[in-house]
């Protein structure tokens, strides 16, 4: 089942879907994922429209039908869930990871 | 003004994506501009010697392929095409373009699943399976008959290279795998193979796919040495061998650069195969008979035990035998001289043992429809007595067979001498 292996998000993943909370088209997202990411991130075309399909695949994002020859692309409901439940356990991670840093502070 | 095309077959491999924008880059420098690639063959237009940068990459999301292309070509990629519709060639003049593929755990995934299903690898299995099946499983289950040594080795020796041929693919891929995993984990690069490796990898390759028609080739001349009329085949194959050496030779001094020649090679290569495997054919039902003088009358074999005797201590050489799980087959034959000298009288036997039922059927079957549906059964005295004297509807051959447990036994004899004066009562010996 395809949802089963995006369970867990790797980095670039997880921009993507950040940067598509709103309708984007590919060079788009390139771009946002860079300012989201205050240029530490870079995405290449492959390397995006691998993830894409997947997500597409998965039911996390869906095509918009501009009219043009390529198409944007924007979260689903579903899509939102696992980028949700991704923002927690790295928020979970940072917190356990606070508690021990304070120590070695 | 019309542009010269120039063609290269370059035998690939996935893993080799760096090798192959190497190859492009220079062949660009040499002013040679890649259109397509078609069936592993490159195709090149003629055009000013320029410094390009050449990607190819492994894609398979086929739902977004076109917005894919789309914004590589934002990006400063020029597509310039695409290989089954999963390696795309990209080229730019921009040093500073972005990579297309940054991710390299998630191509690492893409390219090993891509390199590992590759044409080559998992076809070869398949198609060495399916010869294995074929020949064993549904010759045995159809024709109840077992193929002959020949034809059995050789295509045995056929299935085993195949195998192994896939085996050192596989183990190579696995190598490659293995080490990628640990570099990607270690945050590295994919180790694709440049240039250079890929050359040396095309020589490995090339002295496997030799190997293949020479094991070939010894087996045949091997199993066939007992066969005169494939003999004359195996020289044909010997003479094409020594061509492929001569190629392959001529091949490597000119390193990887000219294709074209591999391909002879391979051509050739299959085209022994081939002339093998129509040799083995040909000597398919073929049996060297016993013309060993057997006195007459008493010492015709008509009952199981006799065939059994007589089956034993013939030699191999003389006497085809084989043994599946399915079944034991036996093929003989005896001469028997008549009073008169110049008179002989000739029962060739063909006898099957078998503990499966449907096996004994399916091959009374098969005998039945070779005798157009006037195979004799033994099941009374006149059947039998038909078959060897026959003096009531005389019928210069006669074949008959009958079953006794798990054997089947077929009996066929050539024309009686005028003064046949034997007679046993097979059904007597037999029942």
């Amino acid at each position: 089942m395809p949802r089963k292996s995006l369970q867990t998000l790797s980095e670039p993943m997880y921009y993507v879907l950040l940067a598509l909370t709103k309708e984007l088209y590919g060079t788009e997202i390139m771009s946002e994922v860079k300012r989201i990411s205050k240029g530490r991130m870079s995405i290449g075309p492959g390397t995006l429209y691998t993830m894409l399909d997947k997500f597409y695949t998965a039911g996390l994002i869906k095509r918009v039908n501009s009219g043009l020859a390529t198409k944007s692309y924007i979260i689903t409901d579903e899509g939102k869930k696992v980028l949700k439940e991704e923002y927690e356990r790295l928020k979970a991670l940072i917190s356990d990871g606070e508690s021990v840093m304070e120590v070695l502070k | 003004m019309k542009h010269r095309i120039v063609k290269e077959e370059m035998v690939f491999n996935y893993t080799e994506l760096t090798a192959i924008e190497q190859y492009l880059t220079q062949k660009e420098k040499d002013g040679l501009k890649l259109q397509k690639i078609e069936n592993g063959r490159f195709y090149f237009l003629k055009s000013d010697h320029r410094k390009i940068r050449y990607s190819a990459v492994i894609f398979t999301g086929h739902s977004v392929k076109n917005d894919f292309i789309t914004t590589c070509e934002n990006q400063g990629w020029e597509f310039v095409c695409s290989y089954l519709d999963e390696m795309y060639i990209f080229r730019t003049q921009n040093s500073d373009a972005v990579e297309i593929m940054t991710d390299e755990k998630e191509n690492f995934k893409t390219v090993a699943k891509r390199a590992f299903l590759q044409p080559g690898y998992i076809t070869f299995s398949f198609y060495a399976l399916f010869l294995l099946f074929k020949v064993i499983f549904f010759r045995n289950h159809f024709e109840g008959i077992i193929a002959t040594d020949a034809e059995d080795c050789t295509v045995l020796m056929f299935v085993l290279l195949s195998f192994l041929q896939t085996a050192i693919k596989l183990l190579h891929f696995a190598c490659w795998y293995q080490k990628s995993r640990k570099l990607i984990n270690e945050n590295k690069k994919i180790p694709f193979s440049d240039l250079k490796k890929a050359e040396k990898t095309a020589k490995i390759w090339n002295i496997i796919n030799l190997a293949y028609p020479v094991l070939l080739l010894l087996t045949a001349l091997f199993v066939g040495s007992g066969y005169s009329d494939i003999t004359a085949v195996c020289w044909v194959c010997g003479i094409i061998f020594i061509i492929n050496l001569f190629i392959l030779l001529n091949e490597e001094a000119k390193k990887t650069k000219n294709k074209r020649k591999y391909a002879v090679f391979a051509f050739a290569s299959l085209l022994a195969v081939l002339c093998i495997f129509t040799a083995t054919q040909w000597s398919k039902g073929e049996y060297n008979n016993n013309f060993k003088e057997l006195p007459y009358a008493d010492s015709v074999p008509v009952s199981v035990a006799d065939l059994v005797e007589n089956t034993e201590n013939c030699t191999n050489k003389i006497i085809k035998s084989k043994a599946t799980r399915f079944g034991q087959h036996y093929k003989f034959s005896s001469v028997y001289k008549t009073d008169n000298e110049e008179e002989y009288f000739s029962i060739y036997y063909q006898v099957l043992i078998s503990e499966h039922p449907w096996v004994l059927r399916d091959y009374v079957n098969l005998i039945n429809k070779e005798n157009d549906g006037k195979l004799i059964k033994a099941d009374n005295n006149y059947g039998w007595n038909e078959l060897y004297l026959n003096t009531h509807n005389y019928k210069p051959m006669q074949t008959g067979y009958a079953i006794k447990g798990n054997t089947v036994i077929v009996v066929e004899r050539s024309e009686l001498p005028d003064e046949v004066n034997f007679y046993k009562t097979a059904h007597e010996k037999l029942f």
